[in-house]
């Protein structure tokens, strides 16, 4: 069996450290006996420097056949083997000496035996850890990456692979196969079989072919038993290649396949302080969380897995110091506390402090002042503070620019604070003020005036009323039918209609845009009338509000199922109306509705008789009312037929319907609607 | 999920009745307290229930999935399938190839509603209204939105939605529970059963309606929209009406005073809790529960709805319509007020946007209609810093056609349903602002780029609340059901 096929090597780095540890002792326990001579034992002495003497022997020997083993730089593997031997036999020397009891040379060989195992030891952890392990700086150059479309194809994602996997062997030290990975320029030089990066005759490139030929190959890069590259970055390296390995691109810039993007947003790395804190904090006490819940404490983790935690006491209005001190125990897990709208004051505030990993505070509509931003200022890494609502004054402004992780801030309606704003804009650009710019709803309108009225008909004299919503509002009106604007008759409380007109009223506020036009009809009916004949019955949906729905004095809407409406569908409709009291009449005025989208359109034209005893009818009038242009619109009209004034006690009024759906209309020829609510007699 | 904790609640139950008898009384209390997450009785020292005031309901989930961005969530549902051509998706080859008719290659396929299946042809349409750029993103909207446009570098339209839906009902049932047949719980109702309330004054779901002047009289709602299916009776939404009572069957009923009332709620709660423990029912519990929260919003549904103490300038904002209760404006601050009091997830319906005639004239109207009330609530939040962590979700349930339903005039057209491709903005919880995501054809019918459908849209509402919707499940008639169903993936292009 050849002895140096076993991997005895191997042992070296365990039995290294016993004549380190041996002669320390040694040097130690001889110190010791300088000083307290009748506590120096020399047979324990040497039985240890015996022991540091043949571990040394051993870590030689398994130390020459590692170092056979070839991969280490020869220079440093030259010197930490011959200082080895140095040190073996300066032990050996040592051992001789005290034998012979000669102190002066077994003190040299002593302090001897030291400085050798100081610089074999020193040699042996250059050529393991690097020669600057000792001066090197922790390694801070892997870039985070925060967000992968922006970061360094090369520098940012394959070199950090090639770090990790290959460069532990292709590094300017070890340089096995010629080749060294730890830098771009030793990518491009290639290693003992040529460049890794081009591909010849149409082949892979070496450093993609090597990464997949079977494991059990010699070709196969890392060699089996090392660490091998995941999946994942195997496909990140080809994705590299099939970009020609370019050293200054962007990733986002290059083609992915949805799989290639799933894989590069798996190596995005959450920095923010909350994801960090997340990592690094302890879990919180589950059973404190229960007990605070239990006292109606709305705590709760912000995940489950995580050992942050969300508190609201908002709306509470019986806070005082122990309802926050209950909170303690779990402070440093609180990253979001809500105590907005609550009775927190500043005479509490000094709890605030504890709560140094808060990240969200909301103290909206609170009673809070400077002493509480003192508090506030002190915590690092408060990042939204919502006091919206509070009486700040100007002393809270430097203390809110003092807080330096703050990105948004919320201030709205905090008058005192309301002039500084643009100065703390200026000084803190970055940070975001939830502010709204008073532009945004300058063209706002004001609602317009309500019409109040007993009714829309009337006999003698109408009171009118018109009201606004809103306080400091104007009104102005017009009875003739023209637009109202603020010059029109201001509205002074009082309004009494004694003739048919139609009143049109805007509302004006300061600030505000004009309000649009508010329009109501009223009608003078002279002659009360009940409806003593309908002919035909309107249809069966809509009757209206009974057979007096065209003498009940009330407008229908413009909802046409409103059930104020009487719809014809189809046919003309004639209707007969006893006055209450006869006298000389000289005109008929109907009221319709039109809304073409629903079929029903005003009325074409209407016949009026007359009668005095309810028998004998006279025809005193016809009228074709205008053709309806196309429209879509819902409206409602008055259609008055004047004649020579005649005595009448009853009045007979027919109807004209279009019958049919016009040519304009999307169902033309359809079966159309007349609706009708009022008939007034005057 | 929900089963076995049933079961086991019940096994637990069973067992302190064998331990310790019919004197227990007090211990179905702390059941209660635990097993559906609600805090409302305690034990006092006799061993008496007392009702407590606590601090919200707990969820189903003993912690989120992952750190959510968002709190709360609006949702401003625009009912009846807003226009994209005419709002945010801006396609000017509609209105330089106007009247001719849509490509088969472009349609390829699609299938047609009863409304327009039998039509001769589709002559293509864009839109009667301008589109400008706004923000740094240089969004492309239109006209009629002007003071959304405002808000373009606060939100985030989404132009590459698509539905498998084409009629109102199946299409808003698909958005609102994942399924287009009814009977799943809505996305309210999950959240309720998730991750529970943050008020137990309020429920954690609740509803408010409007009806649109673009088509005052069209498409009706199901309360089943707002219903929490085969989940517990207690996650169904609470619709808030614009009345005298805006809950109704709140009210005391005349002569019935506080304190009475009260001392009724604890007996009947005693005796209730009683029939629990003989019979281990959760409804009871449910029922229990439900009386207490009926007694509490007596108190806090007045104050919430009374917006009596709103400034002149917060009207200013959300229009002076917010005055007129009912109204979209005024439901939107409402759901401000509502989103204040940590209420979870609020629910808005906009009706009137089903526009197949006349869409002109009347996306007019609806557009101003929800134009302002909706911006100001972005605005409105953003002031009072709660715009980090409410989402505000703006959207209907499909898009409509590039082609006009029935006949095209000079200033007339209508447009009928198209699920292939429509638009949605989303602003706040962690949803990346001033951004356009997604893009159609020139035609505006197929999308082109990154398409979001409606389970995927759900999925990363859910991701926004810290949950994984691959892990709320409910298990009911033997298989687990969720939001989601078994579809979803996550957008992360839109995420903050």
């Amino acid at each position: 069996m050849n002895l140096l096929a076993l991997p005895i090597g191997n042992f070296h780095p365990v039995l290294v450290h016993l004549p380190i540890g041996a002669i320390m002792l040694v040097a130690f326990l001889e110190g010791y006996g300088l000083w307290k001579p009748e506590q120096h034992h020399k047979g324990t002495v040497r039985l240890i420097l015996w022991v540091s003497f043949i571990t040394s022997g051993l870590s030689l020997v398994t130390g020459w056949i590692l170092g056979n083993g070839t991969g280490y730089e020869s220079g440093l593997l030259d010197t930490h083997r011959w200082l080895a031997v140095a040190f073996t036999i300066v032990n050996g020397l040592a051992l001789y000496f005290q034998r012979k009891s000669n102190k002066i040379l077994y003190g040299i060989q002593i302090v001897l035996a030291l400085v050798l195992i100081t610089l074999t030891g020193h040699y042996g952890g250059s050529m393991t850890h690097g020669e600057d392990f000792l001066t090197a700086k922790p390694a801070s150059d892997t870039q985070v990456i925060t967000d992968v479309s922006k970061a360094q194809v090369y520098a940012d994602i394959v070199q950090p692979i090639l770090d990790a996997k290959c460069v532990g062997c292709h590094n300017p030290k070890k340089i096995k196969g010629g080749l060294d990975l730890s830098t771009l320029s030793g990518l491009r030089a290639g290693g003992d079989n040529g460049s890794v990066l081009d591909s010849l005759q149409g082949k892979m490139p070496l450093l993609g072919a090597s990464l997949h030929v079977p494991l059990d190959s010699d070709a196969h890069m890392p060699p089996k038993g090392k660490v091998q590259l995941s999946p994942e970055e195997i496909a990140l390296l080809d994705w590299w290649a099939t970009h020609g390995h370019c050293t200054d691109c962007q990733a986002g810039n290059l083609a992915q396949s949805p799989k290639m993007a799933h894989i590069l947003g798996e190596l995005e790395q959450d920095t923010t302080f909350l994801a960090v804190l997340a990592q690094e904090l302890a879990p919180f006490d589950g059973d404190e969380l229960t007990e605070l819940q239990s006292q109606g404490v709305s705590v709760y983790p912000l995940a489950e897995g995580n050992p942050l935690l969300r508190v609201s006491l908002a709306h509470k209005k019986d806070l005082d110091e122990n309802s926050l001190s209950a909170l303690k125990p779990l402070a440093e897990h609180i990253v979001e506390l809500d105590l907005g709208y609550s009775n927190f004051n500043d005479t509490i505030s000094g709890t605030l402090k504890r709560f140094k990993n808060l990240v969200k505070l909301q103290l909206q509509q609170t009673d809070v002042n400077a002493e509480t931003l003192k508090v506030l200022s002190r915590l690092p890494h408060l990042e939204s503070l919502n006091l919206y609502g509070t009486d700040l004054d100007s002393t809270a402004l430097t203390l809110l620019e003092k807080m330096k992780a703050l990105r948004s801030l919320y201030l709205w309606d905090s008058q005192g604070l309301a002039p500084h704003l643009t100065a703390l804009s200026k000084s803190r650009p970055n940070l975001v003020l939830g502010k709204i710019h008073d532009s945004v709803f300058a063209a706002s309108s004001v609602e317009p005036p309500l019409i109040l009225a007993s009714g829309n008909f009337f006999t003698d004299t109408v009171q009118v009323q018109l009201q606004n919503f809103f306080e400091g509002v104007n009104i102005h009106y017009t009875t003739d039918g023209t637009e109202p604007d603020t010059t029109s008759t201001q509205y002074e409380g009082q309004l009494v209609v004694d003739k048919s007109l139609q009143l049109k009223a805007i509302a004006h506020k300061r600030g505000w845009a004009l309000s649009e036009v508010a329009q109501e009809r009223f009608t003078q009916i002279k002659y009360p009338a009940e409806v003593t004949g309908q002919q035909p019955q309107p249809h069966e949906k809509y009757p209206g509000t009974g057979a007096q729905t065209l003498a009940d004095r009330r407008r229908g809407t413009i909802n046409f199922v409103d059930g104020k409406w009487m719809g014809f569908e189809g046919t003309h409709a004639t209707t007969t109306l006893k006055l209450e009291k006869g006298g000389n009449i000289s005109s008929v005025s109907i009221g319709a509705l039109s809304t073409p989208s629903n079929w029903i359109f005003f009325p074409t034209g209407a016949t009026v008789w007359t009668s005095v005893d309810g028998e004998n009818y006279t025809q005193v009038a016809h009228l074709d009312f205008p053709k309806e242009k196309p429209n879509t619109n819902v409206r409602m009209d008055f259609f008055p037929i004047e004649f020579p004034s005649r005595q009448a006690n009853y009045v007979r009024v027919r109807v004209k319907s279009p019958l049919r759906n016009p040519n304009w209309h999307p169902n033309p020829g359809g079966k159309s609607w007349i609706f009708l609510d009022e008939i007034v007699i005057n | 999920m929900g089963e076995k904790k049933i079961i086991k609640d019940r096994a637990l139950n069973l067992n302190r009745r064998a331990f310790l008898g019919k004197t227990a009384l007090g211990i179905g209390g702390a059941a209660l307290a635990t097993t559906l997450g609600y805090r409302f009785f305690s034990k006092d020292a006799s061993g008496e229930l007392v009702a407590q005031s606590g601090f919200g309901t707990k969820g189903e989930l003993d912690a989120l999935h992952l750190p959510a961005k968002a709190k709360r969530v609006i949702y401003l549902f625009q009912s009846g399938g807003p226009s994209q051509y005419e709002l945010f998706d801006y396609k000017p080859l509609l209105n330089q190839r106007r009247g001719e008719d849509l490509p088969e290659s472009v349609r390829d396929g699609q299938r047609l509603t009863g409304m327009t299946s039998n039509q001769e042809s589709f002559p293509m349409v864009g839109s009667m209204f301008d589109f400008k750029q706004y923000g740094k993103s240089g969004a492309w909207i239109s006209d009629l939105l002007p003071y959304t446009a405002k808000m373009a570098d606060d939100i985030c339209i989404v132009k590459s939605m698509y539905t498998e839906a084409i009629n109102h009902d199946p299409a808003i049932t698909f958005f609102q529970t994942g399924s287009q047949q009814p009977g799943r719980p809505s996305i309210g109702s999950w959240l309720s059963y998730g991750i529970g309330s943050e008020n137990d004054n309020l429920p954690a779901f609740t509803v408010l309606l409007s009806r649109g002047t673009g088509r005052p009289a069209g498409q009706p709602l199901y309360t089943r929209l707002w219903g929490n299916g085969f989940l517990h009776s207690l996650h169904q939404g609470v619709q808030f009406r614009a009345a005298k009572d805006p809950v109704l069957y709140l009210n005391d009923p005349n002569g019935m005073s506080k304190a009475g009332k009260r001392e009724m709620l604890d007996r009947i709660a005693a005796l209730n809790d009683k029939h629990y423990q003989d019979f281990g029912d959760p409804e009871i519990q449910s029922r229990i529960a439900q009386y207490e929260m009926a007694y509490r919003m007596q108190t806090s549904v007045p104050e919430v709805m009374d917006i009596s103490g709103e400034p002149d300038y917060i009207y200013k904002m959300y229009g002076s319509e917010a005055r007129k209760p009912g109204t979209y404006a005024a439901n939107c601050l409402l759901a401000r007020r509502l989103a204040e009091q940590g209420v979870r997830f609020i629910q808005l319906y906009h009706m009137g946007w089903d526009q197949h005639f006349n869409l002109p004239a009347a996306i007019e109207k609806q557009a101003k209609d929800v134009d302002q009330a909706s911006a100001a609530l972005v605005a409105d939040l953003k002031q009072r810093g709660l715009l980090e962590d409410t989402l505000i979700i703006w959207g209907g349930e499909f898009g409509r056609t590039n082609y006009s339903q029935g006949i095209l005039t000079d200033t007339d057209y209508g447009r009928d349903h198209h699920p292939r491709s429509f638009s949605m903005w989303m602003a706040g919880g962690g949803i990346k602002p001033g951004m356009v995501y997604g893009e159609t054809d020139d035609f505006g019918y197929n999308i082109t780029e990154n398409p979001v459908h409606v389970h995927d849209f759900q999925a990363t509402m859910l991701h926004l609340l810290g949950i994984n919707h691959e892990k709320l499940t409910y298990k009911y008639q033997g298989r687990r059901f969720r939001l989601t169903d078994v579809h979803g993936k996550l957008v992360k292009d839109i995420l903050a």
